[in-house]
């Protein structure tokens, strides 16, 4: 892991880029569900791993697209991204997507856990989908009795 | 010299509760220490998908803490890895009260028979430290049926065709079916594969003040909603502190066994914080030591504890502990159904085949093959979707949004066959946040798990074809490390100082009150999952050391 990193690309790229990942159907897609800010709170947590490759990958696309990749078509967006599809920056940025997308509502990017409603996952936990609240004092310091 | 305890016991987790369990029910005064918390499945937080025993994207729903405990990882290349302990390579077990029994799916095999004698079985293979344990599944059969009874196992006894015989039959009926059973069933019989519901440490009726499992769609790597996942800290600990014998200390580390000036064993050294947040180290001393801290832990506690008698460790003078490092590979096939074949309830774990255990053309044992426990969605997007899947767009969401409950699982615990170069040992310049060295682990298993993991991924992919998928997946293995949650082997008994550290109840050679109590004393790990099996020697091993206290 990585300490916090300053991120130096567009999000509106960056934006573009996940709505591409997971696009909207008759189920929302990434954008709807907030993966945006999913990815980027871990960011700025410093938890992403080669935030680095991704933000250089965010940045070449800009450069490849003069800063318009998000106002391309659908059409024109899949086939540049089919460029980069092989590329680390994009793999992990996928990765990341579908964690927001398919994790547990808790973590932010599953409201109501609409995508498990959708592959048909029943999560099964008495106080729902997300279990128990946090618990910040989830356990007292032992004392020895000796 | 005061002696606070008779004895002490390092790690609560699957061996330690039950020897605390034990040693506190006949009398003795106990001090069970524990570095992680105890936690419920309440006070848990919430159910996180991404910090859990089964995936680990940022962290755990225990311990150990993510800053401050680094293990390094040499890798095949001789290049050094610092790693954390939600990182792969780390080779975690949850650091926690009950340890993985606490967030375990609570598969709770018997080894077979002939798992005792896998040398004599197979003869050694070249560079190999495979060897026959110094006591045989005849010898553990009352202690397996003991832990099946005390801790709670359902199950059905005369369902294994090859099982060792069995005294008693489980205490509760097996799991019921679900929607992959069936097909698995019909499969296995076209193959002529003997099937039955595999054993689990779960409550499938209320048992013992507790309630039975409530099918939820989480199950390993979590604690359990009902409290009906039958671990050792909702068994044998709550036994043990009922006693009035046992003291509970929690979220503290052991600096090393404590030991008098000619290199005996009198206590442990405790590190606590002081006001200023500066460790101190305090001895408490005991008259039996008992190490149950995991494969890896338990190996490095003896190397940090060096004496004029014993430079490189207690009980390290033959160069022994810490070697054998194993776990299990884990071959696994995908299937895809026409038809949903998943309801997410759990456990969901159903039907198993041990028939490939033993007796397989030109590989060296074998493995329990099963179906696996209800699955999370983005652990089948993270590592079981097909290679040629595109991982982004419409197509990737739709294979998830079609397929999720239509996919089954055939995996199993394949036995390895060990090598003595796969070690633990202490890393020479790492620290961890109390000041002790780190774990450095390094070396493979021997080639020859590949060969039966790959082998058995044959055969689960045979199975699965047979059972009515339209299409299956899986992938080979490659030689590494292997430890993880099953880690074992590193302090293996057997009968002479020379080739082993203890001897066949754990005591430590050349010691007369210093035990180990877990995994690492299995010589060889079974192909199955380990845990009932440390349970049965904590049990055979904690009686022991009862009547000699």
């Amino acid at each position: 892991m990585s300490d916090a990193k300053n991120r130096a690309f567009r999000l509106e790229t960056f934006r573009a880029v996940l709505d591409r990942i997971i696009p909207a159907d008759d189920y929302p897609g990434a954008l709807d569900n907030g993966v945006d800010s999913f990815i980027l709170s871990l960011w700025d947590a410093g938890l992403v791993a080669d935030c680095e490759a991704i933000d250089q990958g965010l940045l070449d696309l800009d450069a490849q697209t003069s800063g318009r990749f998000s106002m391309l078509s659908s059409e024109s967006q899949d086939l540049l991204l089919a460029e980069h599809k092989e590329e680390t920056w994009f793999s992990i940025l996928c990765e990341l997507a579908a964690e927001g997308f398919y994790a547990d509502p808790a973590n932010g990017a599953n409201p109501d856990a609409i995508s498990w409603r959708m592959i048909g996952y029943r999560p099964g936990l008495p106080e729902g989908p997300s279990g128990p609240c946090e618990n910040p004092q989830d356990a007292v310091r032992g004392r020895l009795r000796a | 010299m005061k002696i606070d305890y008779d004895a002490i016991i390092v790690g609560a987790g699957a061996a330690g509760n039950i020897a605390a369990g034990v040693l506190a029910e006949a009398g003795k005064r106990i001090l069970l220490i524990e570095r992680g918390k105890s936690r419920t499945y309440a006070e848990d937080g919430h159910r996180d998908h991404l910090r859990n025993h089964r995936l680990q994207a940022y962290g755990f729903n225990t311990g150990p803490e993510i800053d401050g405990n680094p293990r390094v990882f040499i890798d095949q290349q001789g290049r050094r890895h610092v790693i954390k302990p939600h990182q792969d390579n780390y080779h975690v077990n949850a650091a926690v009260v009950g340890g993985g029994t606490f967030v375990y799916g609570g598969l709770a095999w018997r080894f077979h028979p002939k798992d005792f004698l896998m040398a004599s079985t197979y003869g050694r293979p070249e560079g190999s430290s495979l060897v026959d344990w110094p006591i045989s599944y005849d010898d553990l059969e009352l202690w397996y049926g003991k832990a099946e009874h005390e801790i709670g196992v359902s199950g059905d006894g005369s369902g294994d065709r090859n099982s060792g015989p069995r005294g008693r039959d489980y205490p509760m009926p097996p799991v019921a079916d679900n929607p992959t059973s069936a097909h698995l069933r019909a499969g296995a019989s076209a193959l002529g594969l003997s099937t039955f519901t595999p054993p689990l440490l779960v409550n499938t009726v209320p048992r013992a003040g507790r309630g039975a499992c409530i099918h939820c769609g989480s199950c390993v790597g979590f604690p359990c909603p009902s409290n009906g996942k039958n671990g050792t800290q909702n068994t044998m600990l709550p036994r043990a502190l009922a006693t009035g014998h046992c003291d509970l200390l929690i979220e503290t580390v052991v600096e090393k066994v404590a030991t008098d000036d000619r290199g005996n064993v009198i206590g442990v050294d405790i590190l606590e914080a002081d006001g200023a947040g500066q460790f101190k180290s305090r001895r408490i001393c005991s008259s039996m030591v008992i190490l149950s801290a995991g494969a890896i832990e338990t190996a490095r506690l003896m190397l940090l504890t060096r004496t004029n008698r014993e430079p490189n460790g207690l009980g390290n003078n033959h160069d022994q502990v810490g070697r054998n490092l194993q776990g299990h590979y884990y071959p696994t096939v995908f299937g895809l159904f026409e038809e949903p074949v998943q309801d997410s309830k759990g456990p969901g774990v159903t039907i198993a085949t041990t028939d490939y255990n033993h007796g397989n053309d030109g590989v060296i044992g074998g493995a329990m093959l099963a179906d696996d426990f209800v699955m999370l969605p983005i652990i089948l997007w993270k590592s079981g979707l097909p290679d040629d899947l595109p991982r982004y767009g419409l197509s990737a969401k739709h294979f998830m949004r079609d397929n999720f409950t239509r996919i089954a699982q055939i995996k199993g615990p394949v036995h390895e066959i060990p090598s003595a170069d796969c070690r633990v040992r202490l890393d020479p310049e790492i620290r961890d946040k109390y000041g002790r060295s780190v774990a450095q682990l390094s070396g493979t298993t021997h080639g020859e798990t590949v060969r039966t993991a790959d082998y058995i991924l044959e055969k689960a992919d045979a199975w699965m074809r047979a059972s009515g998928a339209v299409r299956t997946w899986g992938k080979r293995q490659t030689l590494r490390l292997s430890a993880g949650q099953h880690q074992a082997g590193t302090c293996r008994m057997g009968e002479a100082p020379q080739t082993s550290v203890t001897d066949s109840f754990g005591k430590v050679w050349g010691h007369d009150n210093l035990y180990v109590c877990d995994a690492s004393l299995h010589p060889t790990n079974g192909g199955y999952n380990p845990v009932l099996t440390v349970m049965a020697l904590a049990f055979r091993n904690a009686e022991r050391i009862g009547n000699l206290l």
